[in-house]
């Protein structure tokens, strides 16, 4: 276990496989400006995304994950919120340097997005066909016949029974499951180079919930599209995701292949989370929880931000926050207890 | 689509029947319009024969009844006043209060619309305070008050607009902005809020998850969700206009339909009240009916 600088971290672990990565995200920093003061939202937050591989984004609701889904695409609400720092790098080129409008084009045909709710994330007013349309009108010029041609292909890959009436219905005459289809139809209408997830199965039943990840990760190995995928849910980190970032208070505290995530957790709040999972084959009186409450971002010490819930705090963790730490070829760690 | 027109049709000429009837009992309780008709020294003989000759010696049931079978057949009545039939003596007035009320609502409509657009999108920079300012003082100004600062400014002092009566377009410009600024008012204030909270939403940013840009975000995706509350009030606020413009008719001497309802009742000139007020209920449910069909086309879910 060695400490190393984020840089010489890079160079260790990703030049022989460098031409893979489509989404390079370095240090980003998305900071909230509020009457409370500056809340670091998204604070140095970096990963990569290679062809085909699926990143699960874990922690709790206020941690950061929608927010760094969303400062990727330059959607974080403003000016409530700013992207203060970092670099975000689509196949090398860094969109925090794009103009509005270049943005646009990066926008739904390079990097889509899925969002949580299907109830809301789409139009009320306007018809399936609209809505479905819209990037294939915007980002490929389609027109007319060739237009609903390829929107009937759209849905009927994203296997969504009778495709002619469904383009013609309004988002309220389909259920749950079927909007969330539909997003997702949206989402890869343009062919992506990459698919943002932000909590796309929370709202749909357990069932529904099967179906449509399967069918993600079906289209996932067809098109060899990265996916980035936001949830709190370990059950689907387990099914979906090659690799985990667990997110504490706007940072990633511990990153690592799922199959050593779950075997060998290094950071103790990751520990703590995956134990709060209930095991259905351990009768539990209670369900185990992590003591205290997650830190306001407005509030952040100088120290690690898990030290006043960590059952291993020592007094160095309270100063200084700790630098990233590789364990394993495949996992590295923010805690001074693997310094 | 065809049962929901034939119900509120239905519906419709209830309400009017229910209130013919409120308002022709009124009318005749509030007092004998034959002493405002007849000269002050005229005998109790021809006061008498005057109000036989208007059919008012007869019982308030003989005589609704012998004014339902006249309305049956299109005849609306006399006016005690004018001495021609109401639907004469209304026609004029009634077109120049659509001429206004229209105006006014259109001006307002277009001008609140934009400004909530502007507010909404630049909310807590300039144009949103100007908006603000705007329907401010729209909403706290009184009508009287405005038109006559109007007439002062802009006719008297200036001289670039008439002041009063009716003409052409220059003579609409005053009375159109006194009416219209409360409306302009609210509609700018309400779409300003439920812009707000439509841009809010989780479709909005999908919408620019796409790549669309803003124009499109805003004016397809935002707009017309926020307009489902707004035309609620614009209709409402049109019957409104149509049925109560008196002030500012009155402080430009606009020939409407308000001023015209407003004297026959000072003469107790019983057929024109009654034709009006059937006049401005007509009007107002017409009003609510094409507000709900106007739903209807705004968002799908209603038409469901």
């Amino acid at each position: 276990m060695t400490i190393l600088d984020s840089q010489s971290l890079e160079s260790a672990a990703a030049p022989a496989r460098d031409d893979d990565v489509v989404l390079r995200v370095r240090d980003l920093k998305t900071y909230l400006y509020t009457k409370r003061g500056v809340g670091k939202a998204v604070d140095g937050v970096s990963f990569d995304l290679r062809r085909g591989e699926t990143l699960g984004l874990v922690g709790e609701s206020g941690s950061g994950k929608s927010m760094t889904c969303l400062s990727v695409l330059r959607l974080n609400p403003e000016p409530a919120s700013r992207i203060v720092g970092g670099q975000i790098l689509l196949r090398g080129e860094d969109l925090l340097q794009k103009t509005d409008s270049e943005m646009r084009t990066v926008r739904g045909r390079r990097i889509a997005i899925v969002l949580q709710d299907p109830m809301t994330a789409l139009n009320p007013v306007l018809t399936i066909k609209d809505q479905v349309g819209e990037t294939l009108r915007l980002h490929q010029g389609l027109r007319g016949r060739t237009l609903w041609q390829r929107a009937v292909e759209l849905l009927k890959k994203l296997r969504i029974s009778d495709p002619e009436r469904r383009l013609n219905s309004y988002p309220h005459q389909l259920s749950g499951g079927m909007r969330q289809r539909i997003v997702s139809a949206i989402a890869l209408s343009c062919e992506p180079e990459v698919l943002l997830a932000d909590e796309p199965t929370t709202a749909l039943d357990v069932t529904v919930q099967a179906a449509l990840l399967k069918l993600l990760k079906d289209l996932q190995r067809e098109a060899g599209f990265p996916i980035l995928f936001v949830t709190h849910d370990f059950g689907i980190v387990a099914r979906m995701c090659d690799t985990v970032a667990v997110m504490y208070a706007g940072k990633i505290v511990e990153k690592a292949s799922t199959a050593t995530l779950f075997r060998s957790p290094a950071h103790p709040y990751t520990q703590a989370l995956l134990r709060s999972v209930p095991d259905v084959l351990v009768e539990t009186e209670r369900l185990a929880s992590i003591e205290g409450q997650p830190p306001s971002i407005f509030a952040l010490s100088q120290g690690c931000a898990f030290a006043p819930r960590c059952p291993h705090v020592m007094d160095r963790c309270r100063v200084e926050y700790p630098s990233e730490i590789r364990l394993a070829q495949d996992q590295t760690v923010r805690c001074w207890r693997h310094a | 689509m065809l049962r929901f027109v034939a119900g509120r049709l239905l519906q419709a000429l209830i309400t009017l029947w229910l209130l013919s009837l409120a308002v022709f009992v009124i009318a005749r309780v509030s007092g004998d319009p034959v002493i405002i008709l007849m000269p002050m020294e005229a005998s109790s003989q021809e006061l008498a024969a005057l109000s036989k000759e208007l059919g008012l010696d007869r019982s308030i049931a003989h005589q609704y009844w012998v004014y339902l079978q006249n309305v049956a057949q299109g005849d609306f009545g006399r006016s005690f006043r004018y001495r021609r039939p109401v639907t004469d003596v209304v026609g004029q007035p009634l077109l120049n209060t659509l001429w206004l009320a229209t105006s006014a609502i259109i001006f307002s409509s277009v001008v609140g619309v934009i400004l909530g657009v502007l507010a909404a999108t630049n909310r807590g920079r300039w144009p949103d305070r100007v908006a603000m300012l705007v329907s401010l003082l729209g909403q706290s100004l009184p009508a009287f008050a405005v038109g006559i600062i109007f007439i002062l400014v802009f006719s008297v002092t200036l001289g670039w607009l008439p002041t009063s009566g009716l003409g052409g377009p220059a003579h609409y410009v005053l009375p159109v902005i006194t009416l219209g600024w409360v409306v302009t008012a609210s509609v700018t204030r309400l779409l300003r809020s439920s812009m707000l909270e439509v841009l809010d939403s989780e479709f909005i940013k999908l919408a620019r998850a796409k790549g669309l840009g803003k124009r499109t975000v805003v004016f397809k995706h935002a707009l017309r969700n926020a307009l489902v509350p707004v035309v609620t009030i614009i209709g409402m606020t049109y019957g409104v206009l149509l049925t109560g413009a008196i002030t500012t008719e009155v402080v430009f001497t606009w020939p409407g339909l308000g001023r015209l309802a407003y004297n026959a009742v000072l003469s107790r000139d019983f057929p024109l009240v009654q034709f009006c007020v059937l006049i401005f209920a007509a009007l107002i449910i017409g009003l609510n009916f094409l507000v709900d069909v106007s739903y209807a086309l705004l968002d799908p879910r209603i038409r469901a």
